[in-house]
Formats: C-alpha cells, sequence, structure tokens
C-alpha cells in the first residue's frame, strides 16, 4: 500500500491529520500547476483550495485506478480549465490575509518568479491546452503516460501538444527580443 | 520534400539520444533546414523552461490554504436533500420538460447519443442544446473545443417526492420521443450498476449550483466517460472520474 492509500484509508476512518498530510505532500505541485496555467497566485490558490476541497468531498471516489496524484492534477486542471473558460475569478474564500505584512517570505517569492519574466509571459501567452501539456512535462517532469490519464488525452496527442507549445514559446520568445534589435517603425517614420 | 520527424527533432533537443544513435539523428536533422530550425526552437524553449524556477506558496498562502480546508463545508446537506420535499413533486415534471428542453433536437450545439450502458448499445441521436457558455471564453483564444458528441447513459435519475433518487430510463431516441412516455421512463428504476458514476457525482452537486438538481445521467463527452447533470437552467457536465466541472450547457 503506497503513503498517499494508507493516509487516504486514515482520512476515511476520520483522522483528519491524515488530510493534512495528504495536503502537505501534493500542495507545491498542484499549486505550481494552477500557477503556471492561470497566471496569477490569487487565482492559483483558488484552484488550489477547490482542488483539495474535491479531495476532502470526494475521495471515497477516487477508485484508485491512477494514483493519487495523478487523480489530483487531473482535478486541478479541470478546475483551472473552468476557471479559463469562464475567464473571471471565482473566489472561494476571501484572501484578505495575502495582504497582510507578515509574509515575510513573498517577496522572495515574487523576486524568484520575476527572474525571467519574459518566459513567464511567453508561457503565459501559450494556449492553455498546450500551456498545460507544456508544464506538466518540461516544468513538472511527469512522463508522457501520465500527463495522458491527466488529460485524458493518448499520448500522440500529449507529445504533439508539447512539441507545438515549445514552439510557440520559442516564436514568442523571439519576438519578444526582436523590438531590442530592431528599430520600431516609428523610428522610422 | 520529406516528412519531418518531429519525435527525433524532440528526441534531439531533450537529449534522450546518445552515442551512435545521436550521431546520425544530428546528420539526419542537419540535412533539413526546417528540421534545424524547428530542432533550434525546441532548444531555445527547452532552455528557457528550464531557467524557471519552480513556483512554491508563501507561508501566508499555504496558511490560507489550511485554514480555509479545516473545515470544509462538506458536511453540510445538499441543497436538494434540504429543499427535496418542498420541490419533489414537482422536480418529476420539471425533470422531463427541463431533459427535453436541452436535449432537444435541431438546436445549434451537440449531437446527443442516448445508449443504454451494458451489452445493448443503442444509439439514438438527438441535439444538446446550447449556445455553450463554455463557448465564451474568446478573450484567451484558446482551444476549448465545444463537446461534439455526447453520449448519456439509459439511466438518468429524477428525485422523488422524499428526495431519494428513482426511475431511470431505456434508450430513448430524445429527439423523437413523447413526453409522456419518457416521464414513465424516468420513474423507473435503474439498476444500481448502470448509473454509478451520476449517482457517485451528484451527491455533491450543490458544488456547482444553487439549483435544485433534477434529473442526472452516466454520459460519454467527446469520448470522456463523464456525468451529466440537469437543473432548470442548465445541464452541467463532470469528469466521471473526479466529478470536477468539464462543461456547462444553458438550457435553450
Amino acid at each position: 500500500m503506497t503513503i498517499d492509500a494508507e493516509l487516504l484509508e486514515r482520512f476515511h476512518r476520520g483522522d483528519e491529520r491524515s488530510f493534512e498530510e495528504l495536503m502537505r505532500r501534493h500542495e507545491d505541485r498542484i499549486f505550481a500547476v494552477c500557477l503556471r496555467t492561470l497566471g496569477n497566485r490569487e487565482d492559483a490558490l483558488d484552484a488550489t483550495q477547490e482542488t483539495f476541497l474535491t479531495l476532502y468531498r470526494k475521495s471515497r471516489t477516487f477508485r484508485g485506478r491512477s494514483s493519487l496524484a495523478t487523480w489530483l492534477y487531473r482535478v486541478a486542471v479541470n478546475v483551472c480549465y473552468d476557471r479559463l473558460r469562464k475567464g473571471r475569478r471565482h473566489p472561494t474564500v476571501p484572501l484578505d490575509d495575502l495582504t497582510e505584512p507578515a509574509d515575510t517570505d513573498t517577496a522572495a517569492a515574487f523576486d524568484t518568479a520575476e527572474l525571467r519574466p519574459d518566459v513567464e509571459r511567453a508561457l503565459a501567452e501559450l494556449p492553455p491546452s498546450f500551456r498545460i501539456a507544456v508544464t506538466l512535462f518540461d516544468l513538472e517532469d511527469l512522463p508522457l503516460d501520465e500527463i495522458s490519464q491527466i488529460l485524458d488525452i493518448p499520448v500522440g496527442t500529449v507529445k504533439s501538444r508539447i512539441y507545438r507549445g515549445r514552439r510557440l514559446l520559442a516564436d514568442a520568445l523571439r519576438n519578444f527580443r526582436a523590438p531590442a534589435d530592431h528599430p520600431s517603425d516609428e523610428d522610422h517614420a | 520534400m520529406h516528412d519531418h520527424d518531429y519525435d527525433l527533432i524532440a528526441a534531439l533537443a531533450e537529449e534522450r539520444l546518445t552515442g551512435e544513435e545521436r550521431r546520425r539523428a544530428e546528420q539526419t536533422i542537419g540535412r533539413c533546414a526546417v528540421c534545424s530550425d524547428e530542432l533550434e526552437a525546441q532548444r531555445l524553449a527547452l532552455q528557457a523552461l528550464h531557467s524557471m524556477s519552480h513556483p512554491r506558496m508563501t507561508d501566508i498562502e499555504r496558511q490560507t490554504l489550511h485554514r480555509s480546508l479545516r473545515r470544509p463545508t462538506a458536511s453540510r446537506s445538499p441543497r436538494w436533500v434540504r429543499l427535496a420535499p418542498a420541490f419533489a413533486a414537482a422536480a418529476a415534471l420539471v425533470a422531463v420538460f427541463g431533459v427535453v428542453a436541452i436535449l432537444q433536437p435541431g438546436g445549434t450545439g451537440r449531437n446527443v447519443e442516448s445508449v443504454q450502458r451494458g451489452e445493448t448499445f443503442e444509439t439514438v441521436s438527438s441535439v444538446l442544446q446550447g449556445t455553450g457558455k463554455e463557448q465564451d471564453d474568446t478573450s484567451t483564444g484558446q482551444e476549448y473545443a465545444p463537446a461534439s458528441t455526447v453520449t448519456t447513459a439509459a439511466a438518468a435519475t429524477a428525485m422523488a417526492p422524499d428526495g431519494a433518487e428513482e426511475s431511470s430510463v431505456a434508450p430513448v431516441d430524445l429527439a423523437s420521443t413523447d413526453i409522456g412516455p419518457f416521464a414513465d421512463s424516468l420513474r423507473q428504476s435503474a439498476p444500481e450498476e448502470e448509473r454509478r458514476d451520476a449517482t457517485r457525482c451528484a451527491s455533491d452537486s450543490n458544488t456547482y449550483t444553487d439549483e435544485t438538481l433534477i434529473a442526472s445521467a452516466d454520459a460519454t463527452v467527446d469520448g470522456k466517460p463523464s456525468v451529466v447533470l440537469v437543473y432548470g437552467s442548465e445541464a452541467i457536465v463532470l469528469d466521471a472520474e473526479t466529478c470536477t466541472l468539464t462543461l456547462r450547457v444553458p438550457a435553450g
């Protein structure tokens, strides 16, 4: 029995601490995927919360056909797609705490994210289906067959989305750099 | 002219090839200008992606997440359970009209094939009408392919007066069925094994709407196992594996 399965079983027997432990084991990866997909921290945190709320409410529906991590990624991707479809935020709880000054490592987290703003921007501009595939494969290092399960598409489609996503990403990066190399039309006017 | 070997290009970019295999691949790619350009793009993208840091939650974000889930609202009774006695009698009728309104022919939306889950599949056609809220995300210009094919299992359920699930439908041609017989079929019990996903997912359906659930069915949407939940103003489609939302379809 895997650690996740053991924790889930204990949670089903009423041990709430096991649920917290499950969260701790997966929350960073789920948050990372949500952030890459949605593009802002508040929405990402909402989506992460919704993902774990789904686990809390529906963990008994988890049939163990895949790993719990795969199941959670799948929930997270569905939640993110839903939010992108609606094109607006759906906060599930007020996130006023984010504005509190006590968060000493916030600045560090944002600084790190800004190390490659051009890449962040290029990734954010990819079609979501490509962005998610690239994120899961190139940033989360998940194997193709697991991504295939998460996205519920054939492995060949996963590979195609990754390839095309990278291609678009490279084009976007080149475009970002181009203005610096070439004078704008206004300069010629 | 030749077919560009994108697998080979990706393998080279990801540095999965070594030795002689790699040398031969580089030779092949080197003879094709398009392939060389593709390889360069793949490498540029990978280099950029690998330069990104892994995002992590701040302490405050983590605390917020844990606090919000410490007392989740999971224990709250689904709204349809609380309101069932009042709405029950109407629900069966609304179910009929609601389902027919949504699953009717001639709409602009989607093909619906109602089938019997199990050994005997009968395919019938209809159209799941809806202009598609799911298509309104043009801001991102992304690939939200509208559900083009919806296959509902013949296991719809409706709410009985006591709030319990009741009834099922045999395979019906929604394009031509009369409301009366359809209502009768809804009132029949579906074997448990024919509505496993719908039963499982519908138990927490108030996650997605405050409306009263009036019918549910196992379904296949765009080839994926799904659950269709029908409400007065919309039908929602859930991923059968995770019971999470994948599509909303407004009533026509």
